[in-house]
Parts: C-alpha cells; sequence; structure tokens
C-alpha cells in the first residue's frame, strides 16, 4: 500500500509544484520552488522502491524524479520565466505518471500530455518558435500512432496490429534513424532543462516494455535492432564531428538512446539486464551531463567546440562533473555504465553478433565525442570570462548523480538483483511454500532459474517474465 | 594460512592505488584542497604499501617454489551464464611488471614533489598519478581479460588526461585528443576481442596452459576463431604501445609534465601492448599468421623509429623514438616466441629509459659539465649507421624521417578528413531539411555555435 501511495505522490508533487510554480513571482522563486518539490518527489520515489519488492519497474518513479531534480533544480534562472520551470515540472509529472500506469489509453494520455508543455514551451519564444513547427510535424505523427496503437490494444485487437503503429510511434520519440532528424535540432535549441526532462527518462523504453515486449513479430524486432545499430553508430559519428557542444550533444543523446532500443531486443537476459542498466545510467549521466553543459553555458554564452575556451583552473569541480557524467554514460569503468556496456555487447552479440560489435564502435565515438567537448570548453587557452564554479546546489545534485552511479557500478549486484525482482520472487515463493505446507501438497518447484549472485525470475512483472513471454 | 596472507598481499597491489586515488579526488570534490606534502605522503605510503606487497610475495613464491598464485575475490556480477568475475594472477609473468608498476608510480611520485612543486595542477598530477596506478595493477594481475580491459581503459584515459596536464596551451590539449582518439581505436579491438573470447570459449579468463611459462588467454579451438582474437589483441598493443602506423601521438605526448613521460612511455603504458601479447601467447601459438603480423609490425616499427630517432631535435622526442624501437624489437622476440626474452627486454628497458627521460631536463646541464671536462663538443653517437646507408639514399632517408614516414599525414588526410567531411556533408543535409521544416530559409546561416539557443 505505502508502495504505491508513495509513487503516486511522486508522479503527482511535480504536477502540484507546476501550479505553485507558475504562481511565482520571479524564475528564481519558481526554481527554488520546484527544487523542493522534486526533492519531495524524488524521495517519495525512493520510499516506493524501497518498500517494494523489486523489478524492472521498482525504481522507475524514483529515477524520473531523480531527472526532474536535476532538470529544474539546474537550470539557468537569468532569462527563464516561472512558466518555463512549471512547464519542466508539467513534463515530468506526465512521465512519472506514465511510469506508473499500464492502461493502454491511460498510457496514450499521458504520453500525449508529456509532448504538450514540451511544444507550448517552444512556442512561447520567438528563437525556438521555428523549432516548435519541426517539432510537431514529427511529435504528432508520433502522438497519434502511439494513440491508434493503445486503441487497438485496449479494444482487443490482435497485438501482431497494434505494435506496428505503436512501434512506429515510439521509433519517431526514440529519434530512430531515419525518424531522427528533429531530435539534434531539438536539443540544439530547446531550454536545457526541458530538454533534459522531455528525452532523459526516455519514456520510449518504457512503453517498449510495456507494450511491445510480449508481441512483436521475430522480423519486426531484427528490423528494429538494425535500426537501432545504424543509429548508434551514425549518431556517435556526427556527435564527434560537431562544432556546437550542444548539437553534439544532440547526438550523443540520440546515440545513446538507440543503444537502448538495441538491446531490448536481445534474446538473451545478460542483454536485457545492460539494457535495462544502460536505460537508467543514460538517463542520470546524460540528465547530469546535459544540465552541466547548460550551467555552463549560462556563464559564458554559446559553446563552440571550434576553439579551445580554458577556464579549466578558474572552474574544476564544474569540468570534472562533465567529463564524469560524459564518461558514465558511456561506461567509464568504476561506474554503472562501465557495467552495462559489457552486458549488452556480450548479452547481444550472441544473437546480432555483427550489430552488436558495432555497438562498440558506437561507444567508442561518444567517449571521443565527450573527451573532445572537455578539451574544447575547458582547456587550450590561457583566456577566462571569470565563470563561478559550481553552486552548493548544483554540486549537491551533482553529487547525487556521480555519488549514485559510482556506488552502483562498485556494488552492480545490488542493483540487479532489484532489478531482476529477486525480492518478488522469493516473496512469491515463500507464499507459495506456506500455501503447499498447508495443504501438504508437497513442495512447488520455482521455474526461475538462480544463477549465483542473480536470478532470472518469473515474477509478476518480473524482467525475465516480461522477455520470456515474447520468446515463448 | 601463508596463503592468506598472500592472497592479502595481492589484493593490497590493486586496493592500495586505489585508496590513493579515493583520497585524492574525494578531498578535491569536496573542497578540502590537500597540502603538497599530504598529498605526496598519501601516494607514497598507498604505492610503498603495493610494493613491498607484490615484492613480500614474490619472496614468498621463491622461497615456497610456487610459480603461479591465484586469487578469486568472486563475481562482480553474474546475470544467468555471463558473469564477470574478479581474480587476481600473481605468476612470473604478472610478478615483475606488478612490482615495476608499484615501485616506478611511488618513485615518480617522490621525484615530482619537487618537480612540480607549486604547480597548479600539482594534485590533479597525483590524482591521475594514482589512478594509473591503479590501472597499471589491475591490467597486469588481472585474472581475465575483462578485467584487463577495466583497467586497460583507465589507463589510457588518464595518459590523455596527463598529456594535455598544461592545460593553457592548445598544443598539449590537441595531443592529447590525438592519443585518446588512437586509444579508443584501437581500445575497440580489445572490447571485441573479449567479446568473441566470451562468444567462442565462453571465458575470457586467465588460465594455467601446457607448454607455456606462465598463465595465458584461452584460445578458441578454430583456427579461424583464434586468428580473429589474435588480430584483435594485436590491434589493441598496437594503439598502446605506439607501434606502426599509429605511432604519431607518442613524440607528441612528450608535451606531458616530464615524469608522467617517464612512468607513461618510458616504462609502463608504451609495455602494456607487449604485456597483453604475452597473456595471449596460447593465442599466438594457434594462429601463426598473428604471429608473423606481430613480428611484422615490430619489424616495422623498430625500423621506421630508429630512422625518425635520428633526425629530431629535442631530447624528448629522440626518446620517445627510442623507446619505439625498443617496444617494436620486443614485439619482434613476441612474435618469434622468445618470450623471456622479451620479459627481460620489457624490464630492462623500462627501467632505463624511465632514467632517461627523468634525467631529460637536465642533459644540457650534464652536456656542458662534459664538454667543460673533455675540453671539446661531444662526439655525436650513431655515426656508423649513416655510414652503412648509401649515400644517395641519405637525403631521400632524410627527407623520409623528417616528415616521419608520412604516417601521420597519410592517417589524418588520407582517412580521418574525408570521413569528417562525408559527416558534416550529412549534418548539413540535416540541418537544411529541419531549415525546411522549420519554414526558414534551408541554409542555416551559423553551423557552429552561434545557432540561437534558449538557454
Amino acid at each position: 500500500m505505502i508502495t504505491v501511495l508513495a509513487a503516486a505522490a511522486a508522479a503527482l508533487v511535480p504536477l502540484v509544484t507546476a501550479a505553485v510554480a507558475t504562481r511565482s513571482a520571479t524564475a528564481l522563486d519558481a526554481r527554488r520552488v520546484g527544487t523542493l518539490g522534486m526533492a519531495l518527489a524524488l524521495s517519495c520515489g525512493v520510499l516506493s522502491g524501497a518498500t517494494s519488492d523489486g523489478g524492472w519497474d521498482a525504481m522507475l518513479p524514483a529515477f524520473v524524479a531523480a531527472i526532474g531534480l536535476t532538470a529544474v533544480s539546474m537550470s539557468a534562472a537569468g532569462n527563464a520565466t516561472p512558466t518555463r520551470s512549471a512547464r519542466i515540472l508539467l513534463v515530468i509529472g506526465a512521465t512519472g505518471a506514465l511510469v506508473v500506469t499500464d492502461h493502454p489509453v491511460a498510457l496514450a494520455i499521458v504520453w500525449v500530455a508529456s509532448i504538450l508543455p514540451t511544444w507550448l514551451e517552444l512556442r512561447a519564444r520567438p528563437e525556438t518558435r521555428p523549432s516548435a513547427r519541426a517539432f510537431a510535424a514529427y511529435l504528432t505523427p508520433s502522438a497519434a500512432l502511439v494513440t491508434l496503437g493503445a486503441l487497438l490494444l485496449a479494444l482487443g485487437a490482435s497485438p501482431a496490429v497494434a505494435v506496428l503503429p505503436l512501434a512506429a510511434g515510439l521509433a519517431i520519440r526514440e529519434a530512430m534513424v531515419p525518424a531522427h532528424s528533429w531530435f539534434p535540432s531539438f536539443v540544439e535549441k530547446a531550454p536545457m532543462g526541458l530538454v533534459v526532462a522531455f528525452v532523459a527518462p526516455q519514456v520510449g523504453v518504457y512503453a517498449h516494455l510495456r507494450w511491445l515486449a510480449a508481441g512483436l513479430p521475430p522480423q519486426l524486432e531484427d528490423v528494429i535492432a538494425a535500426l537501432g545499430a545504424i543509429t548508434v553508430v551514425l549518431a556517435a559519428a556526427l556527435g564527434a564531428v560537431q562544432r556546437s557542444a550542444r548539437r553534439a550533444l544532440g547526438y550523443l543523446l540520440m546515440s545513446q538512446t538507440a543503444l537502448v532500443a538495441f538491446g531490448l531486443e536481445a534474446h538473451s537476459a545478460s542483454g536485457r539486464m545492460g539494457a535495462l542498466l544502460a536505460w537508467l545510467v543514460c538517463g542520470i549521466a546524460t540528465a547530469g551531463f546535459a544540465m552541466t553543459t547548460a550551467a555552463l553555458e549560462a556563464r559564458r554564452g554559446s559553446l563552440s567546440l571550434d576553439r579551445p575556451s580554458g577556464s579549466f583552473r578558474r572552474i574544476p569541480s564544474l569540468a570534472s562533473a562533465y567529463l564524469l557524467l560524459g564518461l558514465a554514460s558511456v561506461g567509464l569503468p568504476g561506474t554503472l555504465g562501465f557495467v552495462a556496456e559489457d552486458l549488452l555487447v556480450n548479452g547481444t552479440v550472441e544473437r546480432f553478433p555483427v550489430l552488436g560489435l558495432t555497438l562498440i564502435l558506437g561507444t567508442g565515438l561518444n567517449s571521443v565525442t565527450i573527451v573532445r567537448g572537455f578539451f574544447a570548453l575547458f582547456t587550450g587557452s590561457r583566456r577566462h570570462a571569470g565563470e563561478r564554479d559550481l553552486t552548493h546546489r548544483e554540486r549537491a545534485v551533482l553529487t547525487l548523480l556521480v555519488g549514485s552511479l559510482l556506488a552502483a557500478g562498485l556494488w552492480p549486484s545490488g542493483p540487479i538483483r532489484w532489478l531482476s525482482g529477486v525480492r518478488r520472487h522469493e516473496a512469491s515463493e515463500e507464499a507459495v511454500d506456506r500455501q503447499s505446507s498447508r495443504s501438504a501438497l508437497g513442495r512447488l518447484e520455482p521455474e526461475g532459474a538462480m544463477h549465483g549472485a542473480v536470478a532470472v525470475v518469473d515474477g509478476d512483472r518480473a524482467l525475465g517474465d516480461l522477455f520470456d513471454a515474447r520468446e515463448r | 594460512m601463508t596463503e592468506a596472507w598472500i592472497q592479502v598481499a595481492t589484493v593490497l597491489c590493486v586496493a592500495a592505488p586505489g585508496v590513493a586515488f579515493a583520497l585524492i579526488a574525494g578531498a578535491e570534490w569536496m573542497r578540502f584542497p590537500l597540502q603538497e606534502r599530504e598529498v605526496v605522503r598519501i601516494v607514497g605510503v598507498c604505492f610503498s604499501v603495493a610494493t613491498l606487497a607484490v615484492v613480500g610475495s614474490a619472496g614468498w613464491m621463491l622461497h615456497a617454489g610456487v610459480t603461479e598464485v591465484r586469487v578469486p575475490i568472486g563475481d562482480w556480477f553474474e546475470v544467468a551464464h555471463h558473469g564477470f568475475s574478479l581474480a587476481l594472477v600473481l605468476d612470473r609473468l604478472s610478478l615483475p611488471f606488478a612490482a615495476l608498476g608499484a615501485a616506478l608510480v611511488g618513485l615518480i611520485g617522490a621525484f615530482s614533489q619537487r618537480y612540480l612543486h607549486r604547480e597548479r595542477g600539482f594534485r590533479r598530477f597525483y590524482l591521475l598519478l594514482s589512478l594509473f596506478g591503479l590501472g597499471v595493477e589491475l591490467v597486469v594481475l588481472a585474472g581475465s581479460l575483462d578485467l584487463v580491459f577495466f583497467g586497460w581503459e583507465l589507463v589510457g584515459l588518464t595518459s590523455a588526461l596527463l598529456i594535455a596536464f598544461f592545460d593553457e596551451r592548445a598544443a598539449p590539449v590537441r595531443h592529447g585528443l590525438r592519443a585518446f582518439l588512437t586509444y579508443r581505436v584501437c581500445d575497440l579491438g580489445l572490447m571485441a576481442a573479449v567479446v568473441w573470447l566470451h562468444h567462442t570459449v565462453s571465458s575470457a579468463e586467465v588460465a594455467p596452459h601446457a607448454g607455456s611459462e606462465w598463465a595465458g588467454l584461452v584460445a578458441p579451438e578454430g583456427a579461424l576463431d583464434a586468428t580473429i582474437v589474435g588480430a584483435l589483441l594485436v590491434w589493441a598493443a598496437m594503439g598502446k604501445s605506439a607501434q606502426v602506423p599509429l605511432g604519431g601521438w607518442l613524440p607528441r605526448a612528450m608535451e606531458g609534465p616530464t615524469p608522467s613521460s617517464a612512468v607513461f612511455y618510458g616504462a609502463l603504458s608504451i609495455h602494456l601492448g607487449p604485456y597483453l601479447l604475452l597473456r595471449a601467447a596460447p593465442i599466438l601459438d594457434r594462429a601463426p599468421i598473428v604471429a608473423g603480423l606481430v613480428v611484422t609490425i615490430g619489424a616495422l616499427t623498430a625500423t621506421h623509429a630508429t630512422f625518425v630517432g635520428r633526425v629530431q631535435t629535442d631530447i624528448k622526442s629522440a626518446l620517445a623514438y627510442a623507446s619505439m624501437t625498443q617496444v617494436g624489437l620486443i614485439f619482434v622476440e613476441i612474435g618469434l616466441g622468445f618470450r623471456f626474452l622479451a620479459l627481460a627486454h620489457i624490464v630492462g628497458h623500462a627501467c632505463i629509459r624511465t632514467l632517461q627521460l627523468l634525467r631529460a631536463p637536465s642533459i644540457l646541464h650534464d652536456n656542458r659539465h662534459l664538454e667543460q671536462a673533455v675540453g671539446s663538443h661531444l662526439p655525436r653517437p650513431g655515426g656508423h649507421l649513416e655510414r652503412m646507408v648509401p649515400r644517395r639514399l641519405q637525403p631521400w632517408l632524410y627527407r623520409h624521417a623528417l616528415e616521419r614516414g608520412y604516417f601521420d599525414s597519410l592517417l589524418a588526410d588520407g582517412i580521418l578528413a574525408p570521413v569528417v567531411r562525408l559527416l558534416r556533408g550529412v549534418d548539413r543535409v540535416e540541418r537544411r531539411w529541419i531549415a525546411l521544416l522549420e519554414g526558414g530559409d534551408d541554409k542555416p546561416a551559423d553551423e557552429g555555435s552561434g545557432s540561437r539557443v534558449a538557454r
């Protein structure tokens, strides 16, 4: 009961906070209110996860709230308005609602609800109004296709029919080649807090797991995997040659998102676990990385990668956070990203030997993008514009992100057990045992198999079940 | 009981550098800057502990006549049939490397206390040095190729960051990026080899190998698979050890502080490629084509580097090419199967080159003293080799050496530049398409940083 209430609160608090933030006098006040609200939502999310029995979806409210906290608290207040903070909170609230809902129609409603505030914010400013058109040109068909698929599912149509529009809608939102052109432009021009709130939670992955996991025909799986691999490599290569830090970030996010989509099509437990971990790592690390970029941009103005900018000695913490979070998202040893990459590549290579190996190329190129960005933005020049290093607020949020990535990276068995739903499985096993001993019918063997520290389990919503359903 | 102590000592070899890194990094992040003396003390104590641990273990192994100690720490993580086992191996190959690594990093730490005194990046240098020490110890003591990759990545990253140590100048930063790019391109080979080994033999562990001097990677049964894995490992080793045609980053890497150049490119990092190949001995045995490839690459590198090194006008570049020459020869020895010779060559070369690099800054001073003592200019060494080259060839070879064998321009202008042009062309098409959708001019005015951005 506590679990459900806390998860619901994690989704509702940002919505309530959005209403309060709109009434704030200044953007600074709105950010303060939003930060407090998201800290409360994160606490609710953690409480929900801690009181649950695990499973791949148990920590999602906390995951979304952590991204929301990063997006809101690190947004620049200089030229922002309270409405922008409110819209970021609305997107996070809709995403939080999305990850605790499993009815197709409800999912479709919150799916659209997460797109709308983003589009409104783009339209609200003259400099981003043209981008709103491109955004709408892609995201409107995406929303329509997802709604159509959800309605078909709700009306009891064959999953084989319903998944086609769903998959197409998700592919557009996840910026898979060839439906990706809106994405780098969106990241380049939209307010960064909004970009993070809209992109980092990768709601397409959630929808994929909820709707597509059991119903995709094998041919479509192969197509998604191939498109995913192409997107990973193409976006990584394009990111590595960009002249603008923002656009490079856009391609980096696109490549990392596709990496997760590709891993979801693996038919091995390690590949799936790798994809899930990559989802969480990319969400947290890229949110921090993007907001660190935004923090630098707020201090310095437009960020070019063509000429070295210097200032490392003035802003060492900001520079270190940029490098650390960026590299964590692409598998820096010692962080959870390394574990995710190892599982993902090893798990996918059995089914897709060639495509699996291309992931290595993609992550390699992404790390070049990050290190190139670090060198160009923080070193190579004696000039400095008197920028300020991280504020207390920024440092606290980044410490939380970096700390969680490092802690989970050094002790990955814990998150893996949690995501596998071992506790949920053990709880159901105990219940079965109690029931069997009472009825003296003998002991039931669990269907899942334990492998050392981790189990592939057959719990209700547990990872094994989600994917095994597709295999059966 | 003794074996338990040996196991603890082996773990300490890895844990001590990790502690040094964690303490310095934690203090920096929490804005609690340590004094220079404190930083040096932390690094000194931790690497002394690591050195004592490995020397003590070596002493016990010699005394007890044990040639291999395996320390299984446990599974770091495991999902279904894929696991990442944490195991360390002390044997005749890893012991000299581990001892050399811990001792040299500790010595460089002590040396740099004065060399970098009041340098603004003092603590950053020690932070990266500790992380490098951790990476090296992980690579050499790793009981599986998975763990080798872990340490290998740390070594590559710290190398690039230390090349760019003097961060207010453009050249070191450019060279650091070049080194990182080369490392990453070659690391793809190592990662792919790990995956392919898991795929073919379901294990990337370092295991005892019949007829081999030390434990090695398990070779795939099929000759083709063995050749693929072997070629991938050679590719990885080529990048880390600056072999032809990828070695252009090495002389540029000398832009970093001299102590780090000494320990990275004179002693440890440059020899990790040969170390990897020595661990992969069973694979080289099964794939003679790969062994031939190793010999060819090594011979080409040694020939190229010895010529190019002779026309260098600064001491650190000359020493860089001298290192490259020796590592090329070590590659030849490994490819021909002279593995103990290669190991002895590595240890000897690492020690002498570190000393030379550390002495490099004071070489002018030394030479002046020597010339005063001799009473004339010092004789120029290496003339005998030049006399062996026909006169007609000499100008051509001189030009070839000045241009560093044209390898750099071939890679930069022949391969990288067209790829970058192509990708930027694709990006231009993307921009025009979006500009069209946005209803504006289909030729964006500024493709750089000046695009209108909402912060």
